[in-house]
């Protein structure tokens, strides 16, 4: 290690910020290295004297009077109505848009499609048809395909002649073909994941998520996973809800939030396989104090009594390491 | 709920310096333990309060307005606006509760909000300096911050006390000298020992920027209170 790497490597030491290897290789090169020993003295020295001045514990009545005057502002705020639920939901969900820029796009693309193929009706049952210039369009009317019409845009009628120049949009129905691994191919399927309207959608793509998640791939944190967290929480459809865990099983032990997710399924879900498979898969991280709180609720307070003995025998299964 | 009155910091958001002994292991495993709870009960009260409970939110409220508060006081150095910034941030919250997806912990979610209200008013206030020693407490008198902290050892040695004074004013004068961003960095790791991960996800930045700015605090310091050691 050489010594401006070192240097810079203490006050990271100091506030327990460096990994293990680069604490040993620190180390060593401390004991061998006077400037850099001063150094590491100095900034111990510093964290010694700043520790004169700690911080000051707000006092009990600025506390409470605090607290009082939050109860009072909040008395005065008006209870959030359905309206400001929707807008809180809305604007939480254009913040998921800022973030995804990729499904910001494909979601304006989609809106113009379904702007564009509503202009077209409405231009179809709003329109009037001239008989003289109807009658001599009609064969090619089919050749254009109508449904795939969007909207017409200008009409010129030639002057002394019959003929006729209209200009008109095309809902052009696109198909993405791609891997798993493209991000164009991703953004789409979690579009589909939020797809409140198509339940079969949303099942297709959650399951098509979940199965890559639980094969190890495009999943390593980021979106992919986020997506499985919010369609087990959130999803009316238990059979989405079910696949979302079934992919999640793989970061059980390594993510808390996974964890808290899955922990909130075996408290709360109304679907009673989905609390069993999260029992199921709770299993090789029981000894984690978050798992065996929710276990000894779940043994002690739930309705369903088979609920109640299955969690008891997974806590009874827990050695006692402690 | 009266039994939830403290602030439980998530344990992966601390971090212990290597300087420091390391805690008893029984302490912990107890930390663990309650942070475990506070997490599961705190995503418990989120949801009830998503769906409209104000007790829930109440409940929230008591679990980390200490915490807050204590923020708020040491990095504005005035128990008015620390008032003010405990009383925007949870009202902020409460109105932007329904779209917490639990992508964080609420304790990060809530630090996210101080934390900026904070930096603002830090930026604000760069151009009127004040001697942040001093205190305004919220009948607007003022007053020493040093004087709140108790020391029996000092109280009976008048020159100590004096002594003790006096560094903490060198110290306070020290932190005003960095930049809003640095001091609320330095604030979040040096005194409530909080991981640079963290911080850098509060502050809408990385954790190597965190690293950064905390190397940069560190070095001012260093020269302002080179006679301290």
């Amino acid at each position: 290690m050489k010594c401006d790497v070192a240097q810079r490597s203490i006050v990271q030491y100091v506030y327990g910020e460096l990994p293990d290897e680069g604490c040993h290789d620190l180390e060593l090169h401390v004991a061998g290295c006077e400037p850099c020993r001063n150094e590491l003295q100095v900034y111990e020295a510093l964290r010694q004297a700043l520790a004169l001045a700690p911080v000051v514990e707000p006092s009990a009545s600025l506390l409470a009077q605090s607290r009082i005057r939050l109860d009072d502002a909040l008395d005065q705020m008006p209870a959030p109505t359905l309206r400001m639920r929707l807008e809180t939901g809305v604007m939480g969900f254009f913040a998921q848009l800022r973030a995804a820029p990729g499904m910001a796009v494909a979601l304006a693309a989609l809106g113009l499609g379904l702007g564009a193929t509503a202009g077209h009706y409405w231009n179809r049952s709003s329109s009037v048809q001239p008989t003289g210039i109807h009658s001599s369009l009609s064969s090619n009317w089919t050749a254009v395909s109508a449904p795939s019409v969007a909207n017409i845009s200008q009409i010129v009628r030639h002057p002394e002649t019959h003929m006729v120049e209209v200009h008109f949009n095309q809902v052009v129905p696109s198909t993405v073909e791609g891997s798993m691994d493209d991000p164009e191919v991703q953004k789409l399927l979690l579009l589909a994941a939020q797809n409140t309207a198509n339940p079969n959608l949303r099942s297709d793509s959650v399951g098509l998520l979940a199965e890559q998640c639980k094969a190890g791939q495009y999943c390593q944190g980021g979106p992919v996973r986020t997506a499985l967290m919010v369609a087990l929480r959130y999803d009316r459809d238990p059979s989405v809800r079910l696949k979302a865990l079934e992919g999640l099983q793989p970061y059980v032990a390594q993510d808390s939030r996974v964890r808290d997710a899955i922990l909130e399924s075996l408290m709360h879900d109304p679907s009673q396989p989905i609390r069993n498979r999260a029992l199921q898969m709770l299993e090789p991280v029981n000894a984690d104090s978050s798992v065996r709180i929710v276990l000894q609720t779940v043994s002690s307070r739930d309705v369903n009594p088979a609920m109640r003995e299955a969690s008891l025998k997974v806590l009874h299964s827990i050695p006692e390491t402690e | 709920m009266e039994s939830r009155r403290f602030a439980i910091l998530p344990l992966e958001t601390l971090s212990m310096p290597h300087s420091s002994s390391a805690p008893p292991r029984i302490q912990s495993k107890t930390r663990m333990y309650a942070d475990s709870t506070a997490r599961v009960q705190d995503a418990e009260l989120i949801r009830e309060a998503q769906k409209g409970s104000r007790e829930a939110f109440d409940a929230l409220v008591r679990q980390y307005d200490q915490a807050v508060l204590r923020l708020a006081l040491h990095l504005t150095g005035s128990e008015q606006d620390a008032q003010d910034i405990h009383q925007e941030a949870f009202l902020k919250a409460y109105r932007h509760i329904g779209s917490f997806r639990f992508e964080c912990s609420f304790y990060t979610w809530i630090y996210r909000i101080v934390t900026n209200l904070c930096l603002d008013h830090l930026r604000r206030r760069k151009t009127r300096r004040e001697d942040s020693a001093i205190m305004v407490d919220a009948a607007g008198e003022e007053h020493d911050t040093m004087t709140n902290v108790s020391d029996e050892r000092a109280m009976a040695n008048p020159a100590r006390e004096l002594e003790r004074k006096m560094l903490g004013a060198q110290i306070q004068a020290a932190l005003e000298t960095l930049t809003p961003r640095e001091r609320t960095v330095f604030e979040l790791k040096h005194y409530h020992g909080l991981r640079l991960r963290t911080i850098g996800e509060m502050l809408n930045t990385t954790e190597e920027t965190a690293k950064n700015t905390l190397f940069r605090a560190t070095r001012k310091l260093r020269t302002q209170l080179a006679e301290l050691r």
